[in-house]
Formats: C-alpha cells, structure tokens, sequence
C-alpha cells in the first residue's frame, strides 16, 4: 500500500486516503485482535483500536518505515494494551466472574463451557502475559516475532507464555463457580 | 502443542470471529485527531505566552539593581479571568441516599439501592449486556441472567439492561419519553426462558431493552423501586451526527418517523413484518405475498394507470404497485421479495383483505 511522501504529522489528502483504504480493509482484524487483548471488553477495545489508529495517523509514513501501516499499528495496540491495563491494574484484580455450575454440568456442548471459561481465565491474565498467548496463539506468531512486536527479548517472550499457560491451568482448573482468591497488584 | 494450547486457540478463534469493529470508526478516529490536535494546540499556545510572560520578568531580575514587584501588585492589576475561562461543571444530580451510582467507564450510569447486586460483566458482544442488577447474585451470564433467575428468592428480582450497537429496525425503538415503565409482561423470551416485563427504547442515538422478572411475592415497594432505578438510567448520547434524526435527512428512510408509524400500521392491520429492504422500505407479509412498504412526501412523478376506492381512500395502481395518499405523505406499496420468510413468500401485492386492513389502519393512525 502506498502512503506517498509526507511530512510527520501532515496527511496530504491522498495518505489520508489511502489510510482510510486501510482502515476498511483491515480493521475487523485489528478490532478481533484489540477485543482479545482487552480482554473481550468492546469499549475498551474500541478506544485501544482508536488510538491506536489516530496514533499511526498522526505519525504518517514516518512511523512506518515497512511501507504498510499495519506493524506499526499493531505494536500501538499491544504497547497501549499493556500501558493501559498497567494502569487500570491499580483498581486490583477482580475474581474470576462466577459462572453457572449446574449448567456447565447438564449442557451436553461442554466444550462451550470450557471456551466460556478458558476466554474468561485469558482476561484475568495480567496485560503482558495475555498480549503474548493471544499473538502466540490467535496470530500463530513465532516467539521472535512476537518478541519484535513488543520490543523485548526471545526469552521474555518465552517466560511470559510458560507463566500464562500455567496461570490459565491453574485458573481453568478451578472448580466452576468457585470464585479466585483475591490479589492485588500482581506482577506481569 | 498441549490441549491447553489447542483449546486456547481454538476458544479465541471462536470468540472473535463474529466481532466487527464500530462502523464508524473512521469517523471517530478522525474526531479523536482532531480533538488531540486540538489539545496539542492549547498546550503549545499555554507554554508560549508562559514563555512570553516569563522572559519579562527574568530580565527584570537579571538587571542590576532590579528588584521585582511586591506579589500584590502585580495580582491587583490582573484582570478577572473571563467566564469562558473557567472551567464549566454541568450538574449531575447525585444517586439518593443510600443508593450508589454504577458507572460502565463511558459515560452511562444507573443507580441502584446499596444492597442490591450489579454486574456489567457482558459475555455477549452483539447485544451487549451493560447491567445485570438483581436483590441476589447476579453471576455473569450469557444473553439473560439464567443462573441468578434460577436463585431468584420469591420477594426478589433481576432485571437486564441490553443496549444493541446497531439496529436494522430502529422504528421499533421508541424514543425514551417521560418516564420509563417496565413495561408489558411477555413471552416466555428465548434467553430468559420465562415470561419477563420488557421494554425498549432509544436514548441518545442508542437502544436499549429492559428485561425485569420479580418473584411470586414481590412487593409493589419493590416494583416502584426498580422503575426508580430505571428512571436513574443516564445514557451518554452519540454525536449528533450519527442520530436517526440526521440519518433520516440523510434519507435512510427506515430512521424517520415516517417508518415508526408504518411499523405500526402493519401491526394494527395484521401484516407481518418481515424486517428492511435495506435502508428504503419495510417488507410487509400478507398471505404467500411479501412487498415493501415505504412512504414519500411526493408522488414522484409516476402517473397512475387507474385508481378504485378501498375503504373510502382513493388508491391508484402505478407501474411499480399501489399507492395512496394519507395524512399528507404518498404511501407505496411495491411487490418486493424477502428472504426471511418462512414459509417462503414471493413478491406480489397484498391480497384485497390485507389491501383493505392496511388503508384503515393507515388512515386510523395518526403520524
């Protein structure tokens, strides 16, 4: 895709354009990608996508040295993900939502249940750990690229996902319904 | 991979895959610059004249023997800061006592007695749940509060705040006038299961349903309480742009008043309604035949072939079908085909009965 030459923080009309022809071409996945990192919050994974975007907007073609939007605005996302849900950690992390024991027992689709449990366990995960399980898993990234997206190292990446999995195991191990212990300001 | 990876895959695949991002996200993505460049501004116009009335002041310091006026003078000669300066406070009236105000982050609240339960834990993306409020527990739940229904104690109740993000019938959301009721008891509904009160309504550009259930011994305190709750209700609206007032002038007809009152025609005169021809008309049902009724301030141009009175009214046969003239707008009626129907209808005008039905009803109903 070709922005054309511009100055930062100037969008000639055809870069706006052609920034717009992005964002309608590729921003269902972007929205999917911002709705699991915010752990299936739609507002916040509205105001992440928005952000994102105005912040790719506004940095131009001098953001994006690859030709296309699409990395920069990616990495946006997982670094405003993880600045934003380091700040709202404050309020203390909440116990896992209880969940509906008699009909997790009698619902022959018990693997709806397990989805329902599994995707409610990945948004209790702190933002660090999640942002690495859902471009590990859901963008079927290797670990180097994903440790680029989040400018750190192979290494880091590998230990955030072995502390996710095994916080995930621990979370959906638990009995349904019961709820988890409380804790505050957990470390990512 | 272990089945914890499988599954954790395989879960987020399943959960996103329906999600589509706000359709105006251009838009806000646009108002969002603006509103940056707009701030950035501000900032850099605030470190200027700082800039410009400190540099006064350092010189006067740096000179030899200067010394600087005492604080008082300089305060005094300080004009008051003009009312467009201050910051403006709109008055929000508190939650009454003993009640606390539930905020969602985005402007919209609901306040509700201290000892009731309120969950905002929405496991469904299109309706989204904003609040579950109930006298017990209220687990997160998936389109309705099944759990908490199945616990609900018999002087208890639970009722649901649903907003869709996007309607294809908005003529079906009346607007929120007055105050808010709980609305008729129906169904049973198919997530809830049992019959409920329910009520829907447009606030703000947005659509919302209320879905309340009490147990057998509620008291009427009880029921008057919810209404207040109800009534506490305060909807952030959406920019004026995006409301089906401007998206009407836009000429999405099925935002207009025009389409709530046929909305309601084909309800008082028996015809089903089949939902949108996208944005034009509503495809109404009458026997095997579907046609798409719409209304326009003018006739168009199109000369009718030949016309006979139907219930007193003068209906004309055009080109395209029928067409009448009622409460001053020409209303149309046009064979269209729908793919909802079930059994499967196919285009053609309504059968004489349902022709008679709908004049009458078309002329008993005001606008």
């Amino acid at each position: 895709m070709d922005f054309g030459p511009e100055r930062p923080g100037q969008a000639t009309g055809d870069a706006a354009d052609s920034f717009e022809d992005f964002v309608r071409g590729r921003s269902t996945q972007l929205f999917q990608l911002a709705l699991l990192l915010s752990g299936q919050n739609q507002a916040d994974a509205e105001d992440l996508l928005q952000v994102a975007l105005e912040r790719a907007w506004r940095r131009g073609a001098a953001g994006y040295r690859e030709g296309s939007p699409e990395p920069y605005v990616r990495r946006i996302l997982v670094n405003a993900s993880i600045d934003r849900w380091r700040w709202l950690r404050r309020r203390g992390e909440e116990p896992l939502p209880d969940s509906d024991p008699g009909r997790l027992a009698a619902d022959p689709a018990g693997m709806v249940a397990r989805r329902d449990l599994l995707m409610r366990s990945l948004a209790m995960l702190p933002p660090r750990q999640r942002a690495v399980l859902v471009l590990r898993y859901w963008e079927d990234r290797s670990e180097a690229e994903v440790a680029a997206i989040m400018g750190c190292s192979v290494g880091t990446v590998k230990s955030q996902a072995s502390r996710g999995l095994a916080r995930l195991r621990q979370l959906t191990g638990a009995l349904p319904g019961q709820p988890v212990a409380r804790r505050r300001g957990s470390r990512d | 991979m272990t089945d914890l990876e499988t599954d954790l895959r395989e879960a987020m695949i399943a959960t996103v895959a329906d999600a589509r991002p706000p359709h105006d996200l251009m838009e806000r993505v646009r108002q969002r610059r603006r509103r940056g460049r707009a701030r950035r501004l501000t900032a850099t116009a605030a470190c200027g004249a700082l800039i410009v009335a400190a540099v006064p002041v350092g010189l006067a310091l740096l000179r030899p023997g200067g010394h600087r006026e005492p604080v008082g003078a300089t305060t005094t000669s300080t004009p008051a800061p003009s009312r467009q300066s201050q910051p403006t406070h709109r008055y929000v009236r508190p939650p009454p006592r003993g009640w606390i105000r539930h905020r969602d982050g985005a402007g919209d609240y609901i306040d509700a007695p201290a000892g009731w339960h309120v969950s905002t834990v929405s496991t469904l993306l299109e309706p989204v749940v904003r609040w579950v409020i109930g006298t017990g527990p209220v687990p997160g739940s998936g389109c309705a509060p099944r759990a908490a229904l199945r616990r609900l104690p018999a002087a208890g109740m639970l009722f649901q705040v649903i907003e869709y993000s996007g309607v294809n019938e908005p003529y079906s959301f009346p607007p929120r006038h007055g105050r808010l009721t709980l609305g008729p008891i129906g169904g049973p509904y198919e997530c809830w299961g049992v019959k409920t009160h329910l009520v829907v309504f447009q606030d703000g550009g947005r659509y919302f349903q209320v879905q309340t259930v009490f147990g057998a011994r509620a008291p009427d305190s009880l029921r008057a309480q919810v209404t207040r709750s109800l009534n506490t209700l305060h909807i952030a609206p959406i920019p004026a742009n995006m409301r089906p007032a401007a998206l009407c002038r836009a000429g999405l007809w099925t935002y207009c008043p025009q389409a709530v009152w046929v909305s309601r025609v084909l309800n008082k005169a028996h015809v089903l309604d089949l939902g949108n021809q996208g944005t034009r008309a509503i495809v109404g049902q009458a026997g095997r035949r579907s046609f798409a009724v719409l209304t326009t301030r003018r006739r168009g141009g199109l000369s009718a072939i030949r016309c006979r009175s139907v219930s007193g009214t003068r209906v004309c046969k055009t080109r395209r079908g029928l067409v009448l003239r009622v409460h001053g707008l020409w209303l149309w009626l046009e064979p269209a085909r729908s793919a909802y129907s079930t059994p499967p209808t196919g285009p053609g005008l309504p059968t004489r009965p349902a022709l008679r039905r709908l004049v009458a009803a078309a002329r008993v109903l005001p606008i």
